[in-house]
């Protein structure tokens, strides 16, 4: 298929490929010529200044660098190749010092290994442009519920659970464990009123949240005072939730939830049970809440 | 009927009103804007609304917002009784409903019978109130259920 979506990728590809050609080409760049690019073009100068003897007399070395350049891009054509090569060989040779035979050798070698090296990246190329013109662009998928998230899209399962004589509801894909708690809570100092402690269990510590006054300030309980039975771990992140009772998981279908958008004020509120007449906890959210909060 | 009569129709027109008890006054609401009449049956709370909201129901499927009607109007609280009733409106493109301790009836009133109130007093509730009428030796106050809340407490009410 053709169109703009196309040509953007068309774009994307080429800019791809520069980039792998540029940095490929600079990795052996640098591996040829590690004298010239780690040492100071000062050095190198000062070098050319003091020829040993038993030495051939220096030849026009800006006129060798350029000749290097020439066979160099006469025999490189391709336009990054290029664009390195003006970039980062010619203000650097221009100041060297060599010697007619040692650089003559050297260029030999060293435009074998430019050739061999080009014919490796541009395979590499070749092969990366094959692998993109592969793949397949991804399709796009339409939403049946937009306002829903994505594992809310089919039938999903919820535990319903009790905090003050409050039903709130968390998916159980977004849940981690559900530990009966059996020991105290270390208390943390310099912590909102909501956190209630550190629970250890299974050899990590979880934060308690006060679930309470977290979600419905408004109401005035403390979960610490009236005490709670069970801590709910968000996926499987530090966070638990108290509550005192967890009553069942049961599986239900996207439009028996009324979904509302995240830009409200309760960002921890997915939607509501119609059925249950419940809070679905949008556990993303209220773990960002939390972390934010906490901090 | 007559060119007069009907001149008279056009100029006065009349309004149906339901009328509703609250703290031993008698409110009215347009017609126009009651869907149904529900008896009281549970609301379940919303963690995080703000208290002018008591709850929400299910209403054959869909979720209708629940008001405080009492606090809204800055009565004393109260317990519900049966004849306590949650009054489904329709304003704007929003569904709620609002509490009342009672549903009387539905009255006809000519628009000449609407008296407007006096403009004095700086309170809240004050903005709500659209007339008053007397009718059967009694006094009837009309409200306009559009200014019982600002725009943006209509607009959040979407979201419980």
């Amino acid at each position: 298929m053709t169109g703009p979506g196309s040509a953007k990728s068309g774009k994307q590809k080429t800019v791809i490929v520069k980039a792998v050609v540029k940095e490929y080409l600079d990795t052996i760049l640098a591996d040829v010529f590690p004298e010239i690019s780690d040492e100071p073009e000062e050095t190198l100068l000062e070098a050319s200044k003091a020829p040993e003897p038993n030495q051939a007399p220096p030849i026009d070395t800006r006129q060798a660098s350029s000749d290097l350049q020439e066979s160099y891009l006469e025999e490189a054509p391709l336009p990054t190749a290029d664009a390195i090569d003006k970039v980062s060989i010619a203000p650097t040779l221009s100041n060297s010092a060599v010697e007619v035979p040692t650089i003559e050798e050297k260029k030999q070698s060293k435009v074998e290994v430019i050739e061999a090296t080009q014919a490796k990246a541009l395979k590499e190329v070749s092969d990366t442009i094959s692998a993109l013109e592969s793949v397949e662009p991804e399709a796009e998928v339409e939403l049946q519920y937009p306002q829903a998230p994505p594992w809310a899209q089919t039938g999903f399962d919820i535990l319903l659970f009790n905090v003050c004589g409050l039903k709130l509801a968390v998916s159980m894909e977004s849940l981690g464990r559900i530990i009966k708690v059996e020991h105290d809570t270390s208390k943390i100092i310099g912590k909102p009123d909501w956190f209630i402690g550190s629970y250890h269990e299974s050899e990590q510590h979880l934060y308690v949240v006060d679930t309470a006054k977290f979600i419905m300030p408004e109401k005035g309980f403390d979960l610490a005072e009236l005490g709670f039975d069970y801590i709910i771990q968000l996926q499987r992140s530090d966070w638990t939730l108290a509550c005192k009772e967890v009553y069942k998981t049961i599986r239900i279908s996207p439009d028996q939830v009324k979904w509302r958008s995240q830009k409200g004020k309760r960002q921890w509120l997915a939607g509501t049970v119609i059925e249950h007449m419940c809070a679905l906890i949008h556990v993303d959210s209220l773990i960002a809440l939390l972390q934010e909060q906490a901090s | 009927m007559s060119t007069y009569e009907a001149k008279g129709v056009v100029d006065d027109p009349v309004l149906q009103w339901v009328t509703f008890r609250l703290d031993n006054e008698t409110y009215g609401i347009n017609v126009m804007q009651v869907q149904e009449v529900l008896r009281y049956s549970e609301i379940a709370p919303v963690p995080g609304a703000p208290p002018y909201v008591l709850g929400i129901i299910n209403l054959r499927g869909n979720v209708v917002t629940v008001i405080d009607t009492r606090l809204r109007f800055s009565l004393s609280q109260t317990e519900t009784s049966d004849q306590t009733r949650i009054v489904i409106i329709e304003t704007g493109n929003q569904v709620v409903g609002i509490l009342v301790d009672a549903v009387a009836e539905v009255v006809y009133l000519r628009q000449s019978e609407i008296e407007t109130t006096p403009n004095v007093g700086n309170e809240e509730t004050a903005k709500f109130i659209q007339g008053v009428c007397h009718k059967n030796e009694e006094l009837l106050i009309l409200v306009d259920l559009e200014k019982m809340m600002s725009d943006e407490e209509w607009a959040d009410l979407n979201d419980f």
